[in-house]
């Protein structure tokens, strides 16, 4: 019978209070649960403005970072090209280097013979001079000698 | 004078003659033989002053009488005189004015030396504490020159107490000597000490070279040290009381010329040229007699004469390895 009344008020649009109570309530939870999910739906929206944002830096960084990186290669690229460069100079001058110090051994060899020579002349020299003192004296004691016994004589 | 009872163990060669040269013969001979004497003496040393009378003068009495009547016997007996005619001087000299042949006269002394050591020396030097000491022990080596720097003691000091502490005492000092090496030459002449045997391998001092009177000890130091001798130099002096006439004194501002000074060329190469002396070095070959008083007096011989000039005795020194100080 119940059910039949309640059909008929149904029939008419109407419903017990008890079901539009519930109904209600029912509403109005649904209402909290849309504004909270609205609240999280803006959080999110938030959420995904900053990872947005923090994502464009990242990339801008990661942007710089493999400009910064080609650069470094482009550098070491240089760098070992200059690297070749200066190896290749160096060789140069450390060939140009031998040659001198051969030259210089060679040049203090001649050196050193000069210097034997030098002395050794020197100590010819020397001798020289000294026979020469011995030879002048012994010219002058003779002409003593000489002019004495012609005085004796005369 | 006789011959010394005991052998000696160190010959001192000295040369001199009766001319005053320095100063009064009691003043600069005879006081230094007396102290010299007394010190070694007191340390027992048995030795053997050779005095080599060279060029004596006729008009003097010889130096080997005055020495042998004004010492003590006790000294008088340990001299052994050698007087050498005076045609020597005349027939050797290459250089009239450089007069007395100091070191033809020391080589006399040297090639007679009875002791197996030999200290060639001057009259006037007076031995130091050190040389005494070194004298008396057994420490001397063979094949090695010992040199000794000489202390000028100042012109004109009183010797009436002559004693090593007056001769030690700083104030005393006119000059000190400084001996570098490798020859340590300063004033060589005053002091060579080796064992007879290296004074022979060198032939004493240079004979062929006599145009100069310098230089001549300096020239036995490179000729011995080209030899391979040791130098070695004794840390104490020998003491020489400055005189007018030493060459110290009167060289200065000599001329270099070999003419114009009485030490004949001081300018020639005494450390870079040597000598070869002949056989008959320190008039090996003059004949010897007996005088009295013990004196020995060799005769002139033209045999005992080296020709005038031999060039090829002149010679270079071999180098040793030691740096030369030029």
């Amino acid at each position: 019978m119940k059910t039949m009344i309640r059909r008929v008020f149904a029939g008419f649009g109407l419903a017990p209070a008890g079901q539009v109570g519930r109904l209600e309530h029912q509403f109005r939870q649904a209402a909290e649960k849309l504004t909270a999910a609205d609240g999280k739906l803006t959080k999110v929206r938030a959420d995904a403005e900053t990872w947005r944002r923090r994502h464009e830096e990242l990339a801008g960084k990661l942007e710089a970072g493999r400009r910064d990186v080609e650069r470094a290669v482009a550098e070491a690229e240089r760098a070992h090209a200059g690297a070749e460069h200066a190896k290749a100079r160096a060789q140069e001058w450390k060939s140009r280097a031998d040659a001198l110090t051969d030259e210089k051994l060679e040049l203090r060899a001649c050196l050193d013979e000069a210097q034997r020579a030098a002395m050794t002349a020197r100590d010819y020299l020397m001798a020289t001079e000294a026979k020469l003192d011995l030879i002048e004296a012994a010219i002058q004691i003779l002409d003593s000698r000489t002019r004495e016994s012609a005085v004796g004589r005369s | 004078m006789t011959a010394p009872v005991t052998a000696p163990s160190v010959s001192i060669v000295v040369t001199a003659r009766h001319d005053n040269y320095g100063g009064d013969a009691s003043e600069r001979i005879l006081k230094p033989l007396l102290f010299n004497a007394a010190r070694l003496t007191e340390r027992g040393i048995a030795y053997e002053v050779v005095l080599v009378e060279w060029d004596p003068i006729p008009a003097r009495p010889l130096l080997a009488e005055v020495v042998a009547t004004q010492l003590p016997a006790a000294v008088a007996e340990r001299i052994r005189p050698i007087v050498v005619a005076p045609e020597y001087q005349k027939a050797l000299t290459q250089n009239p004015r450089a007069g007395y042949m100091e070191y033809l006269a020391k080589n006399v002394g040297i090639r007679r030396a009875a002791a197996p050591f030999v200290l060639v020396s001057n009259i006037d030097i007076l031995l130091g504490r050190t040389v005494v000491d070194l004298l008396a022990g057994p420490s001397l080596a063979k094949a090695t020159i010992y040199r000794a720097p000489r202390y000028d003691i100042k012109l004109g000091v009183d010797q009436t107490g002559l004693s090593w502490d007056m001769l030690e005492d700083h104030a005393n000092h006119a000059h000190r000597s400084v001996l570098r090496p490798p020859l340590y030459s300063n004033g060589s002449g005053d002091f060579l000490l080796a064992d007879r045997e290296t004074f022979h391998q060198v032939r004493g001092f240079n004979e062929v070279y006599r145009v100069a009177r310098a230089g001549i000890d300096q020239n036995f130091l490179a000729k011995a040290h080209g030899a391979g001798s040791a130098i070695s130099v004794i840390d104490g002096p020998v003491y020489h009381i400055n005189h007018v006439g030493s060459f110290r004194i009167s060289s200065r501002g000599a001329s270099v010329d070999a003419t114009q000074t009485a030490w004949g060329n001081v300018g020639w190469h005494a450390r870079h040229v040597t000598y070869n002396n002949p056989d008959g070095w320190g008039l090996g070959a003059a004949p010897a007699r007996q005088l009295p008083h013990g004196v020995t007096y060799l005769d002139f011989d033209w045999a005992a004469v080296p020709p005038l000039v031999e060039l090829r005795r002149i010679v270079l020194p071999a180098r040793q390895a030691a740096p030369e100080a030029v």
